[in-house]
């Protein structure tokens, strides 16, 4: 055997060292053919344990290096470093996991140094084969494409720009500004969210590095980390966007009214309109939906009307083609349809809000223009706030919202300011108040005197059994502390309605190769380690397309990709994969299979030479051309048949000390 | 004592070409009493009469909310643990059948909207009970805990059907809250209060008689309309009415097919 | 004899068995103590607890108060704590759990005649079958449950419409195989289960 092996036992502390005995493991190591050395240590991705493998190559000439530790997702980058330093090529060194896939799965002691034993046995035997890869540096397109305009994708966008990068803003609705823009006040220092969105807003307008793409959408997305290409549908505003002003001459004059979907449909707006006054880019839009033009053939007042002749009725989508080297996606959130639970009667009873309803009627410039009322007009003198509508509940959503809480006791202190006399009243499980600053918040509501009841709402009826429900919504909730049935008569109820996903979340994922979790919400490639990264190298994720946060988080994970898509884009190169196939050209019989197969597009027909030939800037390795090749002239690099096959013979391959089972011989029962 | 829901129930099957057939020698599956007693008596109970439905090869109809719920928490069960189907299935053979959980369960009200639907069902109306204000009462357990064709609390199909033999249903919140129940024999001022409750709500919301679609709902509702009066003080007298009965006055139905006579408050003469 | 501490283990060990069998009996861990069943409840101003308190005194192992508790037997089976419970417990089922177990281990229940009229409505069950209306509210008077004072004026209205019948209470006519009936109580005797 010309190879020589070194294999390293890595006790992972208790992890491994606990159920898997480490000793014994690396003295049968060191007995498997072409072993030079077999060593464990108690942490081999500690930098003494590293010193190990690097010392080894140098001082026994290792050719070969197998770390037994936890999965190569974790740590398989650490070791190959380790021997490339050692001078190694990195991919002669080959990881067993024996922590996810042993010691942590498996009880029986024995059993779990067996299985160690046999995967260690297997990889010894494959790395013998094992060959050295080069991999090449391709350069990276300095440009970063941010999907979604709230204030996570503003942040984001303004960080890069900043960092002298090109940006292309891609936001779906007329303007940027997000739910945020929406909000009133910000908990917990109240904090108007205009006063702070709108300067933003305006900033990203001007940087010269920042491209806003309103009124657009993704159609298609093709390329790899550094050099993505991406296709963007821009929407017809049916207006010039170079020449409209934003007079709003055009939605004065328009005749057609449309439930305002920025008033969460309280108020009403035209058919040609802006979303809310401080929009970004502020140019007006036609909605052809509802336009009597386009409805009927008739009108087009607005074109009359408009000095500069900016109305253009034959407008088209416009397809936009951009090369960006990373993107980001924070395209937000929903909210969660309180219809779903009638019982608590949103849509039933005039009064009955939802939280982002009450958002909008707290705005100056919203539909009551920050008047509290009731429907007909009259000012409440008692609201309640019902928390945890459709979270935490194994009937809708299972998780915690997060920002229900804060910002329901935002609205109790709302109501105090505004109508100082009203009882406000808050019904909930169990208070969240964990951020900075929340918890004295939370203490200067109670003392502002709301009546805070800890106990889940069974429902809001308008039965009245006693003489003072008459004409009220009645909030019917156990007050768990004192162990109580409470009828609660009230004139209005505000539902803290939980933050969903976007309708369209799963359509972004499939264009983006997100992964998306049972709460429907995007995956973070580790939870802590890597919160804005996805599965998918280039492509990060911000805001609550995540998971429900609060302002402040969102800024703090918009801030995080940015300087991820920076770190990518200033080091100036992506690493091809690896693990490509290759073609032998003596082989290939030129039959094209492969070329119908590969998902990536990374294999073209050679004319001249009629064969196929592999482009291994878009290969990902996948080999599936490999397994499909009729005359077996594709091969992956590092999962050759040679490799594979050795190392299913390695573990089959018969313990000396143990007799193979066949040779047992079983009692007669 | 429910004759009238029995008998318009098969006048109108028979009158839509249904073909029922009733299920030979089934047993009383115990209601709710056999549950808190010994659950697996309670399964055995109701599997005995799913096993006597396989053997015929059918599928089950009810038009009780009881054995409703019972029927489909015992396919439910034995479906969900195969320990308990095994346990099940050696009593039954004990009396020679066994339960391979092939029987659906149906309720009659699911039957006719989904099954018979619109369509057919207003084909036969020949008198729609125009101008008739109706509240449906679905009381608890045909949605509850399995709701498995309509809302668990604000249901509909009960509505609809009213809606397709030319009635108007009455919109009012209780519809699916409790009667009381067993209640009735236990702690009958209690019950009292649930059904004056019940009863108020539909009035006030215009109904002119209640129908229902459970045989223990129906009696509660009806029998003990004139103590809720004694006990209130006050003066209720509103028809409650199998839901089926309405289907056979739609229908053309002659009062003595679908048992009309035998009701405590008769129906408003401007629709018999 | 056993002493009272092994019989409260022997309790909490069967009660912990039963709720490993009935559907998702384990979720009472995880409650959130949110009230949602007490408020849902058409009758939980009749119980001493309720259905929130008494899955804590559950979850606490707090058997002897569970077991003398009132709340299960006010029950009328509406299942609407059971459908809008966020954990998913499914209390009704629960409290069935906690009836048996409360029979089981002979501890007094606060009786408000519910005993009486599960055993005269099952006694109908295993004699005939099939239960009439009639017979078991002739037998609940017997036993004091039901008044003959309130119920003879509702009786002869309903046999004066025919919904009623007196020769059905004497003539006793059962299902065929009433056998079935005795052989499945047998069985489920000797198997001893609850
Ligand atoms: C009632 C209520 C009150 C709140 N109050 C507070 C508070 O007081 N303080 C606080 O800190 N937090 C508060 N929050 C939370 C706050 O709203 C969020 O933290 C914040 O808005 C998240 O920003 P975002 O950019 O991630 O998402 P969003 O604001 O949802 O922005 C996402 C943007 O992406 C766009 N988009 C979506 N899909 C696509 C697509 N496919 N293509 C292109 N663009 C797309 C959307 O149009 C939107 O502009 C509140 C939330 C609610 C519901």
């Amino acid at each position: 055997m010309k190879e020589k092996i070194g294999v390293y036992v890595c006790h992972c502390g208790k992890n491994i060292a606990e159920t898997v005995d480490v000793e014994e493991v690396t003295k049968f190591a060191s007995g498997l053919p072409g072993v030079k050395i077999a060593r464990h240590y108690i942490y081999m991705c500690s930098e003494p344990g590293q010193e190990l493998i690097k010392k080894d190559i140098k001082e026994h000439g290792l050719t070969r290096v197998v770390v037994a530790a936890c999965s190569p997702t974790m740590h398989e980058p650490t070791f190959r470093r380790a021997c490339a330093d050692g001078g190694l090529n990195p991919y002669l060194c080959h990881m067993v996991n024996i922590r996810e896939h042993v010691s942590w799965v498996t009880e029986d002691k024995e059993l779990a140094t067996e299985k160690a034993m046999d995967l260690i046995a297997a990889a010894v035997n494959r790395v013998i084969y094992n060959e050295p890869i080069q991999t090449k540096k391709l350069p990276i397109v300095p440009a970063v494409l941010v999907v979604g305009g709230g204030i996570a994708g503003i942040t984001t966008a303004l960080n890069v720009a900043e960092a002298g990068i090109k940006v292309y803003l891609v936001e779906k609705t007329p303007s940027i500004g997000g739910r945020m823009a929406q909000l009133d006040k910000t908990f917990p220092t109240l904090d108007c969210a205009s006063c702070i969105l709108t300067p933003k807003m305006v900033e990203v307008a001007k940087h010269p590095n920042i491209q806003i793409l309103a009124y657009s959408e993704i159609e298609e997305v093709s390329g790899y980390v550094g050099n993505f290409k991406v296709k963007i549908r821009k929407k017809p505003r049916y207006v010039d966007e170079s020449k409209c002003t934003g007079c709003g001459t055009c939605a004065e004059k328009c005749p057609v009214r449309v439930p305002n979907e920025f008033d969460m449909g309280l108020s009403s707006r035209k058919a040609i309109y802006i979303p809310f006054p401080q929009a970004v880019p502020r140019k007006y839009t036609i909605d052809a939906e509802h336009c009597l033009y386009f409805q009927k053939g008739v009108c087009r007042v607005c074109e009359k009307f408009c000095d500069r002749k900016a109305i253009d009725f034959n407008q088209k989508p416009e397809i936009i083609e951009v090369e960006v080297g990373a993107i980001v996606i924070a395209t937000g959130y929903d909210i969660f349809d309180a219809s779903k639970i009638p019982r608590y009667g949103y849509g039933r009873f005039d009064n009955v809000f939802t939280s982002l309803e009450f958002e909008r009627i707290l705005n100056a410039s919203g539909p009551t223009n920050g008047k509290i009322v009731l429907k007909d007009g009259r000012t409440p003198s008692s609201i309640a706030i019902i928390h945890c509508v459709g979270s935490r509940d194994e009937n809708y959503n299972k998780y915690c919202s997060r920002v229900c809480c804060m910002y329901s006791l935002k609205f109790a202190h709302m109501i105090k300011e505004r109508i100082p006399d009203a009882k406000v009243y808050e019904f909930y499980i169990d208070m969240r108040a964990f951020g900075k600053g929340y918890e004295e918040f939370y203490k200067r509501v109670m003392e502002e005197g709301v009546e805070i009841i800890r106990g889940k709402v069974a429902e809001v009826t308008d039965i009245p059994l006693t003489p003072e429900e008459e004409g009220k919504l009645i909030v019917v909730a156990e007050d768990t502390l004192l162990g109580v049935v409470r009828r609660v008569p009230v004139d209005m109820v505000i539902l803290s309605v939980g933050l969903v996903p976007r309708k369209d979340a799963p359509e972004i994922a499939r264009m983006f190769n997100l992964s998306i979790g049972n709460d429907g919400f995007f995956i973070e490639k580790h939870p802590k380690l890597a919160p804005v990264a996805t599965a998918t190298s280039g492509i990060f994720i911000a805001g609550c397309c995540q998971g429900p946060k609060d302002i402040p988080d969102t800024v703090a994970q918009a801030e995080a990709a940015a300087a991820e898509a920076i770190d990518l884009i200033s080091k100036g190169y992506v690493e091809t994969e690896p693990y490509v196939s290759i073609v032998d050209p003596e082989r290939c019989s030129g039959c094209r299979i492969c070329i119908s197969l590969c998902p990536y597009g990374a294999i073209s027909f050679n004319k001249d030479k009629e064969i196929v030939q592999i482009n291994d800037a878009l290969c990902k390795g996948c080999g599936t051309c490999a397994s499909a090749c009729p005359s077996g002239a594709i091969k992956q690099l590092y999962f050759t048949d040679k490799q594979i096959l050795s190392e299913i013979a390695g573990l089959l391959a018969v313990k000396k000390e143990k007799p193979p089972e066949s040779i047992v011989v079983s009692k007669p029962s | 004592m429910q004759k009238p829901y029995d008998i318009s129930t098969r006048a109108i099957m028979k009158h839509l070409g249904a073909d029922l057939v009733e299920l030979e020698d089934w047993n009383c599956c115990g209601a709710t009493f056999y549950h808190s007693v010994d659950e697996l008596q309670a399964l055995v109970l109701s599997a005995r009469n799913l096993a006597l439905a396989e053997r015929m090869g059918n599928n089950l109809l009810t038009i009780c909310n009881a054995c409703y719920t019972n029927l489909l928490k015992t396919n439910m069960y034995l479906k969900k643990n195969a320990n308990l189907n095994k346990t099940v299935n050696e009593i039954l053979e004990k009396i020679g059948l066994s339960y391979h959980g092939s029987v659906k369960v149906r309720h009659i009200l699911e039957v006719l909207v989904n099954d018979v639907g619109e369509q057919s069902i207003k084909e036969k109306v020949i008198s729609p009970l125009k101008d008739f204000k109706v509240a449906p009462y679905y009381g608890c357990q045909i949605v509850r805990p399995f709701h498995i064709f309509d809302d668990p609390e604000f249901p509909t199909s009960m509505d609809r059907l009213i809606s397709w033999i030319g009635a108007t249903a009455v919109s009012y919140p209780l519809k699916t809250k409790c009667c009381g129940g067993m209640l009735s024999f236990l702690n009958k001022e209690a019950c009292l209060g649930l059904i004056k409750d019940l009863l108020q709500s539909a009035v006030k919301s215009g109904a002119e008689c209640i129908a229902t679609c459970c045989p223990l709902c129906q009696t509660n509702l009806e029998m003990f309309q004139e103590d809720v009066n004694k006990k209130y003080n006050i003066q209720l007298s509103i028809p409650i009415v199998p839901f089926t009965q309405l289907i056979g006055l739609a229908f053309g139905l002659s009062p003595d097919e679908i048992g009309l006579k035998a009701m405590l408050v008769p129906l408003k003469k401007k629709i018999t | 004899m056993r002493t009272k501490k092994q019989e409260g283990l022997m309790l909490e060990q069967a009660f912990k068995d039963d709720l490993r069998t009935i559907l998702d009996g384990n979720k009472i861990e995880a409650c959130l103590q949110c009230g949602t069943c007490t408020a849902s409840c058409p009758v939980s101003y009749l119980m001493d607890y309720g259905p929130r308190k008494l899955v804590a005194l559950c979850r606490n192992g707090m058997l002897e108060e569970v077991l003398r508790s009132n709340t299960p037997w006010m029950c009328v089976s509406c299942y609407l704590c059971t459908t809008r419970c966020p954990a998913g417990i499914r209390i009704t089922d629960l409290l069935y759990e906690i009836k048996r177990l409360a029979k089981k281990s002979g501890i007094n229940q606060p009786t408000n005649g519910y005993e009486v009229l599960s055993e005269k409505f099952i006694e109908q069950v295993e004699k005939y079958g099939r239960v009439n209306e009639m017979r078991l509210t002739m037998s609940l008077i017997l036993k004091n449950l039901s008044r003959m004072f309130d119920t003879v004026p509702l009786g002869l209205k309903l046999l004066r419409k025919g919904r009623i019948s007196l020769t059905s209470i004497i003539k006793s006519e059962s299902i065929k195989n009433i056998k079935d009936l005795t052989q499945i109580s047998e069985r489920i005797k000797l198997r001893g289960s609850g």
